[in-house]
């Protein structure tokens, strides 16, 4: 049974107010003034755009994994992980940010993805990893220092990634800007951490966890700011 | 939407025509003044005008439409407070106070005010739904939030207004 509205009966106030002919001409001169053509991307044609992104920059971290000689196998195996994860950014791209904005799915789910894939990312880094040191041995020396200069390599790639897309999916997202620019974020970081494991030397589970899978969450960060900016018409 | 986009000015009109009195009545409600309320209409068409070309193909125009309103006008909102002009003590813009209805005064002017006295939450969601004509689900993409929120704020908001208009009825 429907629910009866309870002020039904109010005189409510009108709904519409006609603008000054003055303020009309004006709008008119602005947005008639050599109007022409002018057809984007379709939403399908920005999300291979976006996937095609991800795909060029796993491409690129395979060509330095194969040109710096890493042993095959590894190279095959973090490769069948970089492609699922290729899968997982296709489903996000087009369950989310492939639609036309007010159906990108509630704001619950799409703040539970922002904050489940990253979780669960980084818990497959952790799985799939072969070593295992102490915090004490990662946090000095080598280790340290490695982590450091691949998390700001996978950092800088992955906004390479992010960014692309960005523009790609520029002034798309009236609604929430915010979030469709951290689905976007993270789609870069997922891309940037995912290829890492297949160029990175090393497979410990430390260095995997903070260096490649951070910059998931830092990217999906950086991409709700931007996002704002960028994605709101 | 799709004609405007492919580069028809009488398109344009037409969208014009059936955009710009929501629009303006939304505007209105919002800024409390009509000059600004006309600036906003325009610096909203200017946006639309750029960003036909993203606009996505099956996406509700007014609602769209709604949205970038009310985001040129929450982003005014939030210049002038840093410009810190013309703002009251608490950093918003000024609004006209809500006077208490005077006896015999009209039920429409008692609901008129009753709304101005809804906090903005309750108040927005109200005049989305019920005045600007939009759905739950539309108001709750505007508002960025969720269907059950803006169902709470509205029920929340419509107890409160039944209070006030209660409270004038008895009074006149």
């Amino acid at each position: 049974m429907t629910q009866k509205d309870p002020l039904i009966d109010l005189p409510w106030p009108g709904a519409t107010v006609t603008p000054s002919e003055a303020c009309s001409k004006a709008i008119r001169g602005t947005c008639t003034k050599g109007l022409c053509k002018e057809r984007g991307v379709s939403a399908v044609g920005r999300a291979l755009l976006t996937l095609g992104l991800s795909l060029l920059l796993l491409g690129f971290y395979l060509w330095y994994a194969v040109t710096d000689a890493r042993p095959s196998a590894i190279v095959t195996t973090a490769l069948f992980g970089a492609v699922g994860w290729l899968g997982a950014q296709a489903l996000l791209v087009f369950s989310t940010l492939a639609r036309p904005p007010g159906k990108r799915g509630s704001r619950g789910l799409r703040l539970a993805l922002l904050i489940g894939v990253p979780i669960a990312f980084t818990a497959y880094l952790a799985l799939v990893s072969t070593e295992h040191f102490s915090f004490a041995k990662f946090s000095h020396g080598y280790p340290a220092g490695h982590a450091i200069g691949c998390g700001l390599v996978a950092l800088f790639f992955g906004a390479l990634v992010a960014g692309g897309a960005m523009v790609a999916w520029r002034r798309t997202d009236p609604y929430s800007p915010g979030l469709s620019g951290a689905m976007i974020g993270m789609v870069g970081g997922l891309a940037s951490g995912a290829g890492m494991t297949v160029a990175c030397p090393s497979h410990e589970a430390l260095h995997s966890c903070f260096a490649h899978g951070m910059v998931v969450f830092a990217l999906a960060l950086l991409g709700f700011g931007f996002g704002r900016r960028m994605l709101a018409p | 939407m799709e004609r405007y986009v492919d580069g028809e000015a009488d398109a344009f009109d037409l969208l014009y025509r059936k955009l710009s009195p929501t629009l303006m009545g939304y505007l209105l409600r919002l800024t409390r003044n009509r000059a600004r309320a006309e600036d906003l209409l325009q610096i909203t068409f200017t946006k639309v005008h750029r960003a036909r070309a993203s606009y996505l193909k099956g996406a509700p125009v007014l609602p769209w439409a709604v949205a970038i309103a009310r985001r040129s006008f929450l982003d005014e909102r939030r210049a002038a407070a840093v410009r810190n002009e013309d703002l009251s003590a608490d950093g918003s813009l000024p609004e006209p106070r809500a006077e208490a209805p005077a006896v015999g005064a009209e039920m429409s002017d008692a609901l008129e005010i009753a709304l101005q006295r809804l906090p903005e939450s309750y108040r927005e969601a109200i005049e989305l739904t019920k005045i600007t004509g939009l759905s739950i689900q539309e108001a709750a993409s505007v508002l960025g939030t969720t269907e059950t929120a803006v169902k709470l704020r509205v029920h929340r908001g419509y107890n409160q207004l039944r209070k006030e208009l209660d409270s004038f009825q008895r009074a006149t």
